[in-house]
């Protein structure tokens, strides 16, 4: 992993010389390298300094201590509908009807807020379905009378347990199913993002609470949970019988589930699993000891001139998270960590529970990609967490071969980004495997029917030939 | 408002293809100027040839082909240079135009361009000019109209015609510092390895091909050494004479003919390294690396195969998404 880092200056200090590299123009990423009493021109050293600090020091987790502070309460929320159907829904969900916080409006469809329906909306003209429903916020706030307080949930039984979380807008299946272990993730998935950590520093009662409400829903083995290294040592004496901490790198990968989960599983045992993060294990302890629903999320929000961390309430639009931020044209705002996270078109989209963070990147720091010829090199086949051959998957999934990548194990792909990351070519790798996954899938149906077609062929053939034989 | 809008990564790091090209270069120019404070004008006439005559063909060819120019990347420059380096000084102006033309134009264009030619386009074009008209590439031949202080016969020829017993004249000291009849580049063993250095701790390339091939060299003519000390010379002398060094640190590591899995290049490294050393004892040409690494080119598919297979991920139910 290569960054072209730049002597940015030297400063000299009782005898010791500091050497302040940059990497990106305004992120601030400087790191000092001291080189005591050096005899030598220290220009001479530092491409070999300079690969010890570099090895991979962007891909590093923040795992520093961020405050949260309140978003202010928005106007009006969106909220994504999920199986929209127009006339029952309309029939429902009409205009001007008070809703409660945390009431079910849907099946698996929850309101965040205390208001009134202001009815359904498509978010710009470009998109012509209706897929959000705006809510008008009022002051009062009233929290939906089925949800109630459970302190001594250990003594409940576990189902019933479940269908008050779900009531809750948490959003786990309507069942059980027997787990091994349970997982709870408080590394942040991407850098730059300061959520998980931060609330596992905030809450770390809670979390612990929380962790023994897992054990007793799930009734499995093992519950192991998974901390940054910074923080190890700050949780650690809290693990009791059954309940364990995991240290974990903190570099860009191994915060991701998949990735967590397969690193753990050789050193835990784990066959079966269950993964949840730390805000919704969060969410699922205050749902039953408090009585309040899933209804704030916490978002890392980056610009140029600095990081912050907000409560905000779920459907709250950007625009409203963002108003003190100063955003231009042909900047770009991220919903996600500048590796997975998508790209927002329009400032009325809202945060939803999946949003970790907001990045905004200034216009002259926008990395471009382009359809350049890939160079052979295999710095993507070394990045990549999963083993893919990605050089290949690539010029296969360029010039539509498709069925080649679904040969490669293509589905591993967790569309991390390292490979588009690290390519010197600039090639837009994820675009071409995503392209390629999508067109595999296809692809694959198509053989599916092919090949129950030539079955039943082949069926009625076996038949024409036996009632021959019958007849002769 | 007008919002960029791209599909993910949103970083880049800042390598890129043209910087990888100028660190070969850089790394070429304690060789380049060791050649020229060597054969004087001699290496300049050839090298800039060589280098030109590169540069104007991928020109040339990008434009007959209908395809974007490349020329600014600086990997025509790099096969030029390369081939310049290969080269005696004596060889006509002709024999290193076509070279250089040959590298281009059936090392690499033909095959689609950069990056995707199965075999180095520098060893392409110089193997058909040894086949062709080996005399001009007679390092012996060619540096005998000069004086250079040196002893003129290529010590590898020496070591083909006469056995050990001949080359035990040379001392390793002078061959490392280049006090040999070689190829103008290649013979400069340590300002190749200087160079080397500087494209390892750039990690423009990876330690694995210098490694292995180097190990793959002492190792094979160790064992004929220990086999039979008085018709096969020791291993460091082969380490240190023809166009080993090159070819470990330049040559073999071109990146779209060699593989790119950690394991694989170990593998192609080694297996350059045995082949070398068994050219030289029982081939017809004095020096095999060139042969070796073309040929180790050819397995470069199969031995991308030697690779850990990916691991399946485990699927978490219970939450929906």
């Amino acid at each position: 992993m290569m960054t072209a880092w730049r002597i940015a200056k030297y400063v000299t200090k009782k005898n010791k010389r500091f050497i302040w590299l940059y990497s990106r123009k305004n992120l601030t990423r400087r790191w000092a390298w001291t080189i005591s009493n050096a005899p030598f021109n220290t220009a001479m050293y530092w491409p070999i300094g300079a690969i010890k600090i570099m090895k991979g020091q962007e891909l590093l987790l923040k795992c520093e201590t961020k405050e949260i502070a309140d978003a202010p309460q928005p106007a009006e929320v969106l909220l994504p509908l999920r199986d929209f159907d127009i006339k029952k829904d309309k029939k429902k969900l009409k205009e001007d009807l008070p809703v409660k916080t945390g009431q079910q409006l849907k099946p698996g469809f929850f309101s965040t807020v205390t208001g009134t329906i202001k009815g359904f909306g498509p978010l710009t003209p470009a998109v012509a379905e209706p897929i959000y429903l705006r809510i008008a916020v009022s002051d009062s706030e009233e929290i939906d009378p089925l949800l109630q307080a459970e302190p001594d949930f250990l003594e409940q039984e576990p189902q019933a347990l479940l269908e008050k979380l779900n009531r809750a807008n948490l959003g786990f299946c309507e069942e059980l199913q027997p787990v091994d272990t349970v997982v709870v993730s408080a590394v942040d998935e991407e850098p730059l993002i300061m959520v998980y950590g931060q609330l596992l520093r905030e809450n770390k009662e809670r979390v612990f609470a929380g962790l023994r409400l897992l054990k007793h829903l799930t009734s499995a083995q093992k519950v192991v949970l998974a901390v940054p290294q910074p923080l190890y040592s700050f949780v650690s004496g809290a693990a009791a019988d059954g309940i364990e901490v995991h240290s974990v790198v903190p570099r860009y990968p191994n915060g991701l589930p998949e990735i967590l989960i397969r690193d753990m599983a050789a050193a835990y045992n784990v066959d079966s699993h269950l993964f949840l993060n730390v805000e919704k294990l969060l969410a699922a302890a205050a749902a039953l000891t408090d009585g309040k629903p899933f209804s704030h999320k916490v978002v890392t929000v980056i610009d140029k001139q600095g990081a912050g961390n907000y409560r905000v309430r779920i459907g709250t639009p950007l625009a409203e998270l963002l108003k003190d931020r100063r955003i231009k044209d042909n900047d770009k705002v991220i919903i996600g960590g500048p590796f997975r996270g998508s790209t927002c078109f329009d400032l009325s989209m809202p945060v939803t529970a999946a949003t970790d963070c907001i990045y905004i990147q200034d216009e002259n720091e926008v990395a471009f990609f382009h359809n350049n010829q890939c160079l052979n090199c295999g710095r993507c086949v070394r990045a990549c967490p999963v083993d893919l051959d990605v050089n290949l998957l690539g010029r296969y999934a360029e010039f539509a071969i498709f069925d080649q990548c679904l040969e490669m194990d293509l589905k591993n792909c967790i569309e991390c980004g390292l490979c588009a990351y690290v390519c010197p070519s600039g090639r837009s790798l994820v675009q071409l495997l995503r392209l390629a996954k999508s067109e595999g899938e296809k692809l694959e149906s198509e053989l599916e029917k092919e090949a129950v077609n030539v079955l039943e062929d082949k069926q009625e053939e076996n038949k024409e030939e036996k009632d021959g034989e019958r007849l002769s | 408002m007008k919002l960029v809008v791209s599909s993910p990564p949103h970083w880049r790091v800042k390598l890129r293809e043209s910087n990888i090209h100028r660190d070969f270069i850089i790394a070429l120019l304690p060789a380049l100027i060791f050649a020229v404070y060597t054969y004087g004008m001699f290496a300049v006439r050839v090298i800039s040839l060589a280098a030109a005559a590169a540069l104007l063909s991928d020109v040339l060819i990008r434009k007959l082909f209908r395809k974007p120019a490349t020329f600014t990347d600086g990997s025509a420059l790099l096969i030029g240079l390369l081939f310049g380096l290969l080269m005696p000084p004596g060889v006509p102006y002709w024999v290193v135009i076509i070279g250089a033309f040959l590298c281009i134009f059936i090392g690499k264009e033909i095959f689609g361009g950069l990056g995707s030619s199965p075999l180095n386009p520098v060893l392409v074009g110089w193997t058909i000019i040894a086949i062709s008209w080996p005399a001009y590439v007679n390092f012996s031949l060619s540096t005998a109209h000069y004086n250079l202080g040196l002893d003129f016969q290529y010590p590898l020829i020496m070591l083909k015609n006469g056995g050990a017993g001949f080359v035990s004249d040379f001392r390793l000291i002078d061959l490392l510092l280049g006090k040999q009849v070689g190829g103008m580049g290649a013979a400069a063993v340590l300002f190749l390895l200087a160079g080397g250095l500087y494209l390892l701790l750039r990690r423009v390339v990876t330690w694995e091909i210098p490694l292995s091939f180097a190990a793959g060299v002492l190792i094979m003519s160790g064992i004929f050494w220990a086999a039979n000390s008085e018709v096969y010379a020791n291993p460091l002398f082969h380490l240190l004479t023809g166009n080993v060094m090159i070819g470990i640190f330049f040559l073999s590591t071109d990146y779209s003919s060699s593989p790119f899995n950690k394991w694989s290049m170990v593998a192609f490294g080694l297996g350059c390294g045995f082949l070398t050393v068994i050219f030289r004892a029982w081939g017809i040409e004095p020096d095999g690396v060139i042969f070796a690494i073309l040929i180790m080119n050819l397995f470069t598919p199969l031995l991308d195969k030697l690779k850990k297979q990916p691991r399946p991920l485990q699927v978490s139910y219970m939450e929906k998404r």
